[in-house]
């Protein structure tokens, strides 16, 4: 009897402790996060170069507009969206938002908001550009185009889009004046060190679900390994922008959990066609062909993420070009291609023209140098010199811009409006088309889909004009680049996103 | 103990000869390597990634499936041989200067000697990283990097010797009997300093491959796939818990080389007996 008596009360505490645990599970966490990552963000001013995009990441700062993880376009400040005509769209701004500072968001604080970033936001400014905004009434905004643009709502869902309060900030940028911070995120910023931390706290203020942790802590960690060793032994809870390699070792620890969404973007070769043997169709053709991607993801990602067959096929939004471009690795093909060009190889040499030899110098940066290596190792054995040139985004932009350079490596994002994306990476003035592509049938296909309005069709003339892109290959698709969080399993409601610097920090995320 | 008093101090060093033994294995390895494999390190092998050292593969494999003892050795050819290139370069250039502002003396001596205060008062890795930085990264460009300073210690350490060789009798008689700047120079003031100069260089190097794979490491050195041994510790640092191999292979040779250089120059400056105790002081 005794004994049942000693059986019973240790029962009796296991299910007390079981049930405060869930119970205390539920409710606001005291618990404070603790997140690394390599950058905090380039300035406090939400108009400043990509500030804003680490503010939403943050939880500090809204949009009109968002992206859901799924990949929607959903009002955030904006309470609807509404067209109105093929040019004009209006805006109707959700009721009792306020900043920071207890100030009302009404229409004439967001119109301040949004021409002041297009005034002082350069990153911002080919998006808004498109728009002009008028006030209707103190809750509402009209929003024009100059042509009918139906991609108005992944507009103001751009990620360096953000309202603040600027009366705040003041009409020139104030780059790291806590003070003058006033933004509607669920946090605020109580203390900024930079390139050291941020701490933030719950905004009690907040017009959404109110967040379950009090007081987050942000680590400007710069090394992924060093980010992932601080999450290893527990000095971190959640560490973005894994490298592969130190993500891989991660994966093995029961304690953490790896977060491996593919992003929509696409690690692509751009190619200098100034170059000679770059302007011939069938050098660009085969060096494609003659790549291995899924070795590349193997042997340079981990496998962590998986091969692009053209530039648009990370987009979610176009599963159907997955089968178009280069859908398999075919280096017989791409020999040929080469012989039919003219560029020769003897005794297994390096290939040659004329008695130019076919080499060329692959610059790469960040956490490209293994694909790089790759890359280099794969062309080699069809008889193709690629140099690797190994260094900071700096040098290689400066070498663009000169002229002084052959084929380089870089990720944009094709999630967003396709048509003005692509434009982007191959229409003849597109900020992304580095190697100078113009193409008469290319140009023709973008100015017809500037021209139409029914979606279905647009639809179609962008899968045209991403066949029609890949047989040209001006540049060469490799892979979604890894983007990976990793985090530790007490840390509880982190929702991955397929653009994994959106919305790290949601309202249900906390640590048990 | 008879065979002992016939046989060089050199050999009867224990430094020098552990440096010299030590030294000559690395190199006699390096050697054998590269005249008797093909290895290519731009040939990958994905079905042997990671593999844990073992008897095809005695330091084990890297991330591409490559060999990590071939990949050490080939390493070790680029690494000694940029070194042994840097090291002569500022040889060369040092003992140029130094002779020339020593002997000069005047305005020549003065001008020279502020430059290398100069140069001295730069912090020297940091320079070298701008310089490297500048032009980009490549070995060619490090080895330019690091010969622009590296040779202000020869140059300061030979003017000192110069100095007080000038007003030695044997080389004011010289003078005297109107031997020309020429043969004064090469005849008597080069074989006198070049010993200890010598002695100097075989320590400095140690500090040289430290320095360049120092640099190779934060990538302003080798370009892949060339294997030098800075940029083998760079590259198998993201995997030290999953193959700490890939980083111990590179990290030994490094320490092994260095450590054989430092023996060998450490012992050769212990046994000064032909050298003067002012040019010993001066080292």
């Amino acid at each position: 009897m005794k004994h049942f008596n000693y059986l019973a009360a240790i029962l009796i505490l296991a299910c007390g402790i079981f049930l405060a645990d869930n119970v205390m599970a539920a409710k606001p966490s005291s618990k404070p996060l603790v997140v690394a990552s390599p950058m905090l963000t380039h300035t406090l001013d939400p108009a400043g170069f990509e500030s804003a995009s680490f503010m939403r990441g943050m939880g500090l700062a809204e949009g009109l507009m968002r992206i859901t993880k799924e990949g929607k376009i959903v009002p955030e400040l904006a309470e609807s969206l509404t067209r109105i005509s093929p040019t004009r769209w209006e805006i109707k701004i959700r009721p009792h938002v306020r900043f920071w500072s207890g100030k009302a968001v009404d229409a004439k604080a967001v119109y301040n908001s949004l021409e002041r970033t297009r005034a002082l936001n350069t990153h911002a400014t080919p998006i808004i550009q498109k728009l002009s905004f008028r006030i209707k009434d103190k809750m509402s905004l009209i929003v024009e185009t100059e042509v009918p643009n139906p991609a108005v709502p992944f507009l103001l869902a751009y990620f360096d889009l953000v309202i603040h309060n600027a009366e705040s900030y003041g009409p020139e940028l104030n780059l790291f004046d806590m003070k003058a911070m006033d933004l509607t995120g669920m946090f605020k910023m109580k203390e900024f060190k930079a390139n050291e931390t941020a701490t933030l706290e719950a905004n009690p203020d907040y017009w959404g679900e109110k967040p379950l942790t009090r007081k987050i802590t942000w680590i400007e960690i710069a090394d992924s390994q060093a980010r992932a060793m601080a999450l290893q032994s527990g000095q971190v809870d959640i560490a973005t922008k894994i490298s592969p390699e130190s993500a891989i070792g991660l994966e093995r620890l029961p304690h953490i959990r790896l977060i491996k969404r593919p992003p929509a973007n696409t690690r692509t070769i751009y190619l200098n066609l100034k170059q000679p043997y770059f302007k011939e169709q069938k050098v660009r053709q085969a060096l494609a062909w003659a790549v291995d991607r899924q070795a590349v993801v193997d042997l340079a990602c981990e496998g962590l993420t998986r091969p692009a067959t053209t530039w648009l096929s990370s987009n979610p939004a176009y599963p159907e070009t997955q089968s178009h471009g280069y859908t398999h690795y075919d280096p017989r093909k791409a020999s040929s291609l080469l012989d039919e060009a003219g560029w020769l190889q003897k005794s297994g040499g390096v290939r040659s023209k004329n008695g130019i030899p076919l080499r060329f110098t692959l610059m790469s940066w960040g956490s490209a140098k293994p694909v790089a290596e790759v890359l280099q190792s794969q062309w080699r054995k069809i008889g193709i010199d690629a140099r690797v040139l190994h260094v900071d985004y700096g040098i290689i932009s400066a070498k663009r811009k000169k002229g002084d350079w052959d084929a380089s490596m870089e990720a944009w994002s094709t999630f967003g409006d396709a048509a003005a994306l692509l434009a982007g990476q191959f229409s003849p003035n597109g900020p992304g088309n580095y190697g100078g592509y113009n193409n008469v049938e290319t140009n023709r296909l973008f100015e017809q889909l500037s021209q139409e309005q029914d979606l279905q069709k647009r639809r179609e003339l962008i899968l045209r004009l991403d066949r029609q892109i890949i047989e040209q290959t001006p540049t060469i698709p490799l892979h979604p680049r890894p983007y990976l969080t990793a985090i530790n399993r007490k840390v509880v409601g982190f929702e991955p996103h397929f653009r994994q610097f959106d919305r790290i920090i949601t309202p249900g995320l906390y640590k048990k | 103990m008879k065979l002992k008093t016939h046989l060089p101090d050199t050999v009867r060093s224990p430094m020098v000869v552990s440096g010299f033994l030590l030294l000559l294995a690395i190199i006699l390895s390096i050697s054998t390597f590269q005249f008797t494999s093909d290895y290519d390190p731009a040939i990958f092998d994905a079905g042997n990634r990671f593999n844990p050292p073992s008897v095809s593969n005695p330091l084990g494999t890297d991330r591409y499936g490559r060999d990590v003892l071939s990949q050490v050795l080939l390493g070790g050819r680029i690494t000694l041989a940029t070194c042994s290139m840097a090291m002569i370069t500022v040889m060369f250039i040092g003992i140029t200067f130094g002779i020339v502002a020593g002997y000069s003396g005047g305005i020549v001596d003065r001008i020279l000697l502020s430059l290398i205060d100069v140069l001295l008062s730069f912090p020297s890795t940091v320079l070298a990283i701008v310089i490297a930085g500048f032009f980009g990264p490549s070995l060619k460009n490090l080895l330019i990097a690091v010969t622009c300073f590296w040779w202000v210690r020869f140059a300061q350490i030979t003017r000192g010797m110069v100095l007080k060789i000038i007003h030695e009798p044997d080389i004011e008689a010289a003078v005297a009997i109107g031997a020309s700047r020429f043969t004064i120079i090469f005849r008597e003031l080069l074989p006198r300093v070049t010993g200890p100069i010598i002695i100097l260089a075989t320590m400095e190097l140690g500090k040289l491959i430290l320095t360049i794979s120092g640099l190779s490491f934060l990538g302003l050195g080798a370009q892949p796939p060339t294997p030098e041994w800075g940029a083998l510790l760079s590259d198998g640092r993201v995997y030290l818990t999953r193959a700490p191999h890939l980083i111990f292979a590179p990290g030994i040779a490094i320490f092994l080389t260095v450590l054989s250089l430092n023996l060998l120059g450490e012992g050769l400056l212990s046994l000064n007996k032909g050298l003067k105790k002012e040019e010993v002081e001066l080292l």
